[in-house]
């Protein structure tokens, strides 16, 4: 099931509603330590609104549990306290804010800030040549960066890694995923949403493969690849 | 210096300091006109405290911005997590509430008024060095990491719990700052003019200082103040004719701002590209 047989995140059972509609029905689904888990879906089944109901962003119903800890009790700044991050779809940075400022945003719960900055600099080398600079004037890749960058300075254990690939360039996305793999290599454990399934699978553990809502297929990565169902649905028939 | 020229002055920088504390709730998207209500109690409250019990200026307004603070941090409660119209509501409410209660109460002197509050000697020295002390202090605000925060939580209130951000507690904080300044603006008004009447802080006032909020500019604190000292000043210097027509004109100001310039006349890009333009320069 997973790398080292820890079980990091658990959801089970988890309904999801924006008033009448259900977005999510009856999602289980794990994540070990260290582990990088890809959600693949097309548009609308319900990648990002898992994400969301795990940071309780949009209220989920049934059990989600991280470390041990039910996180459907817990408000989301507190579960973000707990180590769990989230990287939004469509960068979402403060364009009038300097590269620092929003780093500093990042900063919000932590503790070490100047040391902790640092260190994303060390991941993001353009960011510190460009750390006065208006984040609005940076490139879709580099805003891409500070957007990752700010999520890690929250401290986080689990990354939530919201389609990343969006609107970027081939060539943008490749340093993207790398970026996320190192990510991963150096201990995060990752939960990626994506369209961009070939490449999503190639970098993963594991994938989960969701369609309006409900979760139809999972395994490891490797094998979903080769899968003809899913070279079919998501890989243009072919890889 | 001409009585006018002192009436000018000092109204403009009482509604600049009346307007911060509309705009820095405005910073979560709150439209705190609760702080309308904080000024009529505490200008009253300063009136009272001065004819009736002998209190001078600077121990009635070290009481009015606790009472100010206070009032707004009990509501803030309720109200510091919640949507721009329930803050309006509320605020509104508050608004009538104080004013109905001030009409009918003798003591407080009703619909005829207040009268007979000490002027102070040098207002607009006072006024003017307390401005500044608010101005810093909003601005060490605006540049610190719950400044930064505030931004979030306008741009996206999910975005920003998702950093950790507690849009409550920010609410909160920026309601009960604002409730302290509003506060200090009601005895400033209640030294300055001397006397007082219920009809000042109603709809009146509001529409004043959303005009001068929504005009200046809400992206920066810098806004108000021409735009306090111009919707203030022009209608001085109209006929007498035309300027009772002020509220008319204020309103065709702010609808024609509000579709030209959304974010009003000064905004906070135009005051960085302007910094940039002169450093480089």
């Amino acid at each position: 099931m997973n790398n080292n047989g820890t079980t990091f995140l658990k959801m089970n059972n988890v309904n999801v509603f924006y008033d009448s509609i259900q977005a999510l029905k009856n999602i289980s689904l794990e994540v070990a330590k260290s582990e990088f888990v890809v959600l693949i879906g097309a548009n609308g089944a319900g990648k990002s609104t898992l994400l969301k109901s795990i940071l309780n962003i949009q209220a989920p119903k049934g059990s989600i549990n991280f470390k041990g800890k039910e996180l459907t009790k817990l408000h989301t700044d507190e579960i973000v306290a707990n180590g769990i991050s989230i990287i939004p779809e469509g960068h979402l940075i403060f364009n009038s804010m300097s590269v620092l400022e929003n780093l500093q945003l990042g900063t919000y719960h932590g503790k070490k800030k100047e040391q902790s900055i640092e260190n994303i600099f060390g991941y993001f080398p353009i960011l510190r040549e460009r750390k006065e600079q208006t984040a609005g004037t940076l490139s879709g890749g580099e805003q891409q960066m500070l957007s990752i960058g700010r999520g890690l300075l929250s401290d986080p254990e689990l990354i939530l890694v919201d389609e990343p690939s969006l609107g970027l360039a081939p060539k943008i996305v490749n340093d993207i995923f790398d970026i996320l793999v190192k990510l991963n290599n150096v201990g995060y454990t990752i939960l990626l949403s994506e369209q961009n399934a070939k490449k999503s699978l190639e970098i993963a553990d594991r994938a989960y493969v969701l369609e309006t809502g409900n979760i139809v297929m999972e395994g490891q990565a490797d094998d979903l690849l080769n899968d003809e169902e899913i070279k079919d649905a998501y890989l243009g028939g072919s890889i | 210096m001409s009585s006018t020229l002192m009436y000018f002055l000092g109204f403009s920088m009482t509604y600049i300091l009346m307007a911060w504390s509309i705009y820095l709730p405005y910073r979560v998207k709150h439209l705190h006109f609760l702080a309308v209500a904080t000024m009529a109690v505490t200008s009253y409250m300063g009136g009272i405290l001065s004819v009736n019990f002998g209190w001078s200026f600077l121990p009635t307004l070290l009481l009015s911005i606790v009472i100010g603070a206070l009032i707004s941090y009990l509501i803030s409660h309720t109200i510091g997590n919640a949507p721009t119209f329930t803050v309006v509501i509320v605020g509104i409410t508050f608004v009538f509430i104080i004013k109905t209660a001030i009409e009918n109460t003798d003591y407080l002197g009703g619909t005829i008024g207040l009268f007979g509050i000490p002027v102070l000697d040098h207002p607009l020295i006072i006024l003017f060095a307390f401005l500044l002390v608010i101005g810093y202090f909003l601005y060490r605000i605006d540049h610190s990491r719950i400044g930064r925060a505030a931004s979030v939580i306008f741009t996206d209130e999910n975005l920003a719990k998702s950093m950790g951000i507690k849009p409550k507690q920010i609410g909160m904080l920026f309601q009960t700052i604002s409730g302290g300044i509003a506060g200090s603006a009601g005895v400033f008004y209640a030294f300055f003019v001397g006397s007082l009447f219920p009809d000042f802080f109603t709809f009146h006032l509001i529409g004043t200082l959303m005009t001068i909020l929504f005009i200046g500019g809400y992206t920066t604190m810098w806004g108000v103040i021409p735009a306090a000292l111009i919707l203030r000043g022009v209608p001085m210097i109209l006929p007498s004719s035309i300027a009772s027509w002020r509220l008319l004109i204020y309103g065709v100001l702010l609808v024609a701002i509000i579709a030209t310039k959304p974010k009003g006349l000064i905004t906070k890009k135009m005051l960085w590209e302007l910094l940039k333009k002169r450093s480089g320069s």
